[in-house]
């Protein structure tokens, strides 16, 4: 397989999230004493684009960055390097006045319903707080109006109103999540493991009440998640990332076809089947390097069985090898894996 | 005979709402050797049942009724001296926290040397050889340097195999791992079932898997029980519930998974939640979400009863197999 660099996007789609090589470190609390000041290196840089209306699924396991990289695309943390553009216009520098109006059209999906809604606040005062501050110019009636209007369309019952979040199960308070993310009319939605703390029967109804709202409202979603099973369901595109680093980009049955990043394909045959088979061990060799101490090199060579000389010196890059596929591995590059 | 056999088995809690029943008449069996896996969701009871077994339901909650058969001998009311002899002896923990496990501020050898001695009066040299064996038995690279690390400096796979090799100091006859790896990575998943699977076939051990995760469950039980509401609704060898489930809630449930569905269409739901442990409805407890459900389901409780080779509780199991049947043909 050759390798092909291609550096311009087909334009029949339009960008609407582009993260340029964003970098972000985090420094380690040491003693006012100590003259080391390591850092964590939980992205180095990520290059990716979503577009209008995909639903882009960032995958990885736990360290691997996705979760910064969701914080920072949405404004939570800034960057330490790197550039992100929402829309064409680059928000990453922004002050609070000036970010206002993108973080009406951005919002964010926790992992846990029990701790992203305030116990304090009726779901009535919940919904209605994001309107009032972005559209103070509103009735109270319309944002009433806007409330059952958006209750109804997760499912809630709008009578719901005046109970507060321990009243709930965990799958309708994630579903009040969703409806307040959707208050404002977003165009963006970053959901963070929206499914993970919720059971079986209960992530069904909220993954197809997600794509329902999708279809409905044309949202983009940047759905950070580790289940590789909800990956090949809901994903248009995904990002494998691995301490920090995107390994591979691709249409999510492309991926789940042909992974081509050894550690995709790790990732891959780790997942739990159904058929019957009994589980196989999966021997990597090593442990997940920390993020303090960043291997040289490609970041995955401890644990890749095709690492070679290269693969410890050199960083590789994300390079295209088939239509909309990318994949950072010299291996692959080569044409020996 | 079996070697663990549970006989009607109700846990109850008083509470100011009057008494919450967690399992209303629960049993089973164990084998020797065989891996039974017990599914379900969060509040169905599945941790209640082992947690009974090892008589470690905590106050107010208490057993009231039913039979803990071990080795043939009723274990249900042992005081907690007896129990010991039993308890983390015959048969051992895992749960899903390996740091809540485990002492932050006691080395892992500490730790292991002390749970040998706590069973049997042998020498700490002796303790320590047998620990370190064990450690290198679950695949913990260089044991000897571990044995004397802190929970801290091992990553959450690393400690998860220590539970596991603590676990095995005592030779137990079964395991009862609660979520082992729902805290874990799935790369780290599949190692760590991998190695459980491969201790159990080695020692010829027992293992009881209770989880959430039917894929888990398929890739490692031989048998399983799917629980609901605090009672079991269906149980039957895994493969066959699996592919063939016969009550409405199993079927949903597999139907619900992302990888049963086609990519891009709506997943298979259930509607409504399990209900909480104060408003069980009366009758069949899956009556209000399922489809099947008529006024006998109201009314009156479904027993487990034989139905191609699996037990079903439920009144109208042979309409689904009906439905099925009509949807292959």
């Amino acid at each position: 397989m050759s390798a092909i660099e291609i550096e311009i996007e087909a334009p029949a789609t339009e960008a609407l999230v582009e993260v340029n090589t964003l970098h972000k470190h985090f420094p380690v609390p040491t003693s006012f004493l100590s003259r080391e000041r390591p850092v964590v290196h939980a992205l180095n840089g990520v290059t990716i684009t979503v577009e209008r209306g995909e639903a882009f699924c960032v995958v990885g396991e736990s360290g691997c960055g996705k979760t910064t990289l969701g914080r920072a695309i949405i404004g939570l943390i800034s960057p330490t390097e790197g550039r992100i553009k929402f829309a064409g216009e680059r928000i990453d520098q922004l002050s609070d006045e000036a970010r206002k109006p993108f973080r009406q059209r951005m919002q964010m999906i926790f992992q846990n319903p029990y701790a992203s809604l305030n116990p304090r606040m009726t779901v009535q005062e919940t919904l209605e707080e994001p309107v009032r501050f972005h559209r103070p110019g509103l009735s109270r009636d319309d944002v009433r109006a806007q409330v059952d209007q958006v209750m109804r369309s997760v499912g809630n019952d709008p009578s719901w109103g005046r109970r507060y979040p321990h009243e709930f199960s965990g799958g309708q308070r994630q579903r009040i999540s969703i409806a307040r993310a959707l208050m404002v009319d977003p165009e963006f939605i970053v959901a963070d493991e929206p499914i993970s703390a919720l059971d079986v029967s209960i992530q069904a109804q909220v993954l197809n009440l997600m794509m329902e709202a999708r279809a409905e409202r044309h949202l983009t979603y940047l759905f950070i998640t580790h289940d590789l099973s909800v990956v090949e369901h809901f994903a248009t595109r995904v990002a494998v990332m691995y301490l920090g680093t995107v390994c591979e980009l691709a249409p999510a049955a492309e991926l789940f076809a042909h992974p081509r990043h050894p550690y995709s394909q790790l990732l891959l045959s780790a997942i739990p089947k159904m058929d019957g088979s009994t589980v196989t061990h999966h021997e990597s060799p090593g442990e997940v390097p920390s993020p303090i101490n960043l291997p040289s090199g490609c970041v995955f060579h401890g644990r890749c069985p095709h690492a070679d000389a290269r693969c410890k010196r050199e960083v590789p890059a994300l390079k295209q090898f088939a239509p909309a596929v990318s994949v950072a591995c010299h291996g692959v590059e080569e044409g020996r894996i | 005979m079996a070697l663990l056999e549970v006989k009607d088995l109700r846990v109850e809690f008083p509470s100011r709402h009057g008494v919450l029943t967690a399992l209303r008449g629960v049993s089973f069996f164990l084998n020797a050797g065989e891996r039974l896996g017990i599914v379900g969701e969060s509040g169905a009871g599945k941790s209640m049942a082992a947690f009974a077994i090892l008589n470690l339901v905590s106050a107010p909650g208490r057993i009231t009724a039913g039979q803990i058969l071990f080795e043939g001998r009723d274990i249900s009311n042992f005081t907690d001296t007896q129990m010991r002899a039993i308890r983390g002896n015959r048969i051992s923990m895992i749960f899903q926290d390996p740091m809540m496990t485990l002492n932050p501020v006691l080395t892992v050898g500490v730790q292991m040397v002390e749970a040998l001695k706590a069973h049997s009066s042998i020498s700490d040299y002796e303790a320590k050889r047998i620990s370190i064996d064990k450690l290198r038995e679950v695949a913990i690279p260089s044991p000897e340097s571990r044995f004397d690390a802190y929970p801290h400096e091992l990553s959450g796979g690393l400690r998860q195999r220590v539970v596991i090799a603590i676990a095995l100091l005592t030779d137990p006859a079964v395991i009862i791992a609660d979520e082992p790896t729902t805290a874990l990575d799935v790369t780290i998943q599949a190692e760590i079932l991998a190695l459980l699977l491969e201790l159990c076939r080695n020692h010829d051990m027992g293992l009881i898997l209770i989880t959430h995760d039917l894929a888990v469950v398929s890739q490692v039980t031989q048998r399983v029980l799917v629980m609901y509401a605090g009672r079991i609704v269906e149980e039957g060898v895994t493969r066959t519930i699996i592919t063939d489930p016969h009550h409405p809630y199993t079927h949903g449930l597999i139907a619900a998974l992302p990888q049963q569905n086609k990519p891009g269409e709506p997943l298979n739901q259930i509607p409504g939640t399990m209900p909480s442990l104060d408003a069980v409805p009366p009758g069949c407890a899956f009556h209000p979400r399922c489809e099947f459900a008529d006024s006998r389901c109201h009314e009156e409780l479904p027993e487990l009863r034989p139905i191609d080779g699996s037990g079903v509780a439920c009144h109208h199991a042979e309409r689904l197999r009906e439905l099925k049947q009509g949807a292959t043909e």
